[in-house]
């Protein structure tokens, strides 16, 4: 019942985030200085009565009121207005780099919690000796390091063995479907090994140190008093009760990593959602913008209530 | 033959400033059945031979002495010759059952998993659960609860029923009653008693609440300084104690009646990490003499089940 409760709660105040999100991101765009139609009609033979077409166009000419009731009614609909760039469906195009990005960062994600869990658990339980002092200060060192820079030095040292840019080798001809899913994977490798790298740090520190604190619990000297070997006792009685700050981070750290691929998105030429949230600002390809920015903020708050919800299954009093 | 006896136990850890020597030369033995309390203030190293027993110390811990059960040293193998006694001939009931119960698990869960660690199956635990459950006085359906859906009391006879899980002869708790109202504290010592009548279990009870002991036990332990200081009957103990700490423990029990007044020991245990000369209690006792300054008095057998360590024993008693 209580669950419930917390269960209806937690959509609400997640519905409420994401309309003020909206409404941010819709006001976000109408204060900040320089005109998006004095750009675009920046061209030869521009004139007065091309920004005026324009501004029509876009619907700029009506009250900020109408705007944003317009904004919303299209947003509903799922319309989010069309590139200036391209003028293609923003929509579309967001379909397109987001399903780019979300392979990179998941596959990153994945190989980043296994390297934290692996490093972290040992570290913690074999707390002092040589195991922790490595795997801790690794994991400091990588966390420290600049995304791009790492990239590059992976470039530098790999270069010549793997692809560097690009989902995929142009001049492969006719290739058949396995042959295009291993040209993929290996242009996959490099990003992913870096968002990795970069990753994994924080969570060996947090897997570490909530190990160290659940070892610490009562019930961990009971469950050894049961009989239970360093196996048993780590897997069913530490590991689950230390899960609760990991979950929480790594859904914290997920909408980070999507926002934070622009990095290394550029450094590897990767067609994604960083790119083109990059080529949007260059381009003053406000919809754009304002489409990637809406899929991020809805995504990290959309994960936030995931890891809620999850923290409630994996500790009963949290509902409380 | 005794069922479990703790021959010249000594624990010590190592600390920065020195070894700390908490448990000194402890020897007892338990009968089947028998219920016996180890008795002594904070930091005398109750709670320390209680986890010795079940060789339960944290690594950096260094223990000697031998614990028998049926004869056999089990201390002797290490971690994996102790796995097998644990829990199915000594079980314990810890402190604070706050803690104990693992938080994010289902009570019934944790019982069910003490029985298939030690070889039962899925169905053997549930059933087992709902026979535990009923034996500690508590409804079967509490087996689907979380440990933070019961209250103080209900938790305690939850751990109760976990430490009988696999039908132990030996029960050691650990403080079984602490931060749990008066009301509650004696149901829960009736139903240890009940418990180990109907069950034959031996049962050593920790505790620094001296007026607990009577209802509980037979025969009392008092610790004092890491050693223990007198063994009797636990009438004795309350009636006619021998050791001039016992005494002066017993002394700063609250009397009902207020016949005499509450008092207090004055001063401090002695530091444990340091050589201790003459007897452990001298620099406190007021009884002392020259020879209490030099020499530690041995524990000394005065028959009738009583012992003492005290130079002063033949005076007092």
């Amino acid at each position: 019942m209580s669950r419930t409760g917390h269960l209806i709660r937690r959509l609400l105040a997640t519905m409420v985030t994401i309309y003020v999100v909206v409404t941010l991101n819709f006001l976000l765009f109408r204060v900040l200085p320089g005109d998006a139609v004095s750009n675009l009609s920046r061209v030869p033979g521009g004139s007065p009565e091309l920004s005026a077409a324009l501004r029509r166009q876009f619907g700029l000419d009506q009250p900020l009121w109408e705007q944003y009731w317009i904004y919303l009614g299209r947003l509903l609909h799922g319309d989010l207005g069309v590139s200036f760039t391209t003028q293609e469906p923003v929509g579309d195009r967001l379909m397109v780099a987001f399903g780019n990005t979300l392979p990179l960062v998941a596959a990153g994600l994945v190989l980043a919690l296994l390297l934290g869990l692996v490093t972290g658990t040992l570290a913690a339980w074999f707390r002092g000796g040589w195991v922790d002092r490595l795997s801790t200060s690794t994991a400091i060192a990588f966390y420290s390091v600049p995304t791009h820079f790492l990239g590059l030095l992976l470039i530098l040292l790999l270069g010549n063995q793997l692809p560097t840019q690009g989902m995929h080798d142009e001049f492969l001809i006719d290739p058949t479907w396995a042959a295009r899913t291993a040209d993929l994977v290996r242009h996959m490798v490099l990003p992913v090994v870096t968002i990795a790298l970069i990753v994994f740090g924080q969570y060996t520190l947090v897997v570490r140190s909530s190990m160290l604190e659940t070892l610490g619990d009562d019930h961990v000297l009971t469950a050894r008093a049961l009989g239970a070997g360093p196996v048993r006792t780590l897997t069913k009685h530490v590991l689950p009760n230390a899960m609760l700050p990991i979950t929480t981070l790594v859904a914290l750290s997920l909408g980070g990593l999507i926002g934070g691929s622009i990095l290394v998105e550029t450094v590897f030429s990767w067609p994604g959602a960083g790119r083109a949230m990059y080529e949007s600002v260059v381009q003053r390809d406000y919809p754009m913008l304002q489409g990637v920015f809406l899929v991020l903020t809805i995504s990290v708050v959309t994960l936030n209530l995931l890891a809620d919800l999850l923290s409630v299954r994996l500790d009963p009093r949290v509902a409380q | 033959m005794s069922l479990l006896s703790v021959r010249d136990l000594e624990v010590g850890f190592d600390a920065p400033a020195g070894e700390v020597r908490a448990v000194r030369s402890v020897s007892f033995d338990l009968a089947p059945g028998e219920r016996v309390a180890l008795v002594g203030e904070s930091g005398c190293g109750k709670t320390t031979t209680m986890l010795a027993m079940m060789g339960l110390l944290p690594a950096g811990a260094v223990v000697s002495g031998q614990v028998l059960l049926d004869g056999r040293d089990i201390l002797a193998g290490g971690e994996s010759s102790m796995r097998p006694h644990r829990w199915t001939d000594i079980a314990m009931v810890f402190q604070g059952a706050m803690n104990a119960l693992n938080p994010v698990r289902r009570v019934g869960a944790q019982i069910v998993e003490a029985v298939r660690i030690h070889g039962g199956s899925r169905r053997d635990g549930r059933s087992r659960t709902r026979e535990l459950l009923e034996l500690v006085g508590l409804p079967a359906d509490f087996a689907a609860r979380y440990p933070h859906e019961l209250s103080g009391g209900q938790r305690q006879r939850a751990v109760i029923a976990l430490a009988l899980a696999c039908e132990p002869r030996v029960l050691l708790a650990d403080e079984p009653t602490t931060a749990l109202d008066v009301i509650v504290q004696d149901q829960i010592v009736t139903l240890l008693r009940e418990l180990s009548d109907t069950l034959g279990l031996a049962v050593v009870m920790v505790t620094h609440d001296l007026a607990l002991v009577p209802h509980l036990c037979e025969r009392a332990a008092v610790m004092y300084a890491g050693s223990i200081v007198e063994t009797a009957a636990c009438a004795d103990i309350v009636q006619r104690p021998a050791h001039p700490y016992t005494r002066r423990l017993v002394d700063a029990t609250p009397d009902l009646a207020g016949l005499r007044p509450l008092s207090s020991i004055p001063g401090v245990p002695p530091r444990l990490d340091q050589v201790l000369s003459g007897c452990p209690f001298q620099p406190r006792c007021t009884d002392a003499v020259e020879s209490c300054e030099t020499t530690a008095p041995p524990l000394l057998d005065l028959g009738a089940g009583r012992s003492c360590a005290c130079h002063l024993t033949e005076v007092v008693a």
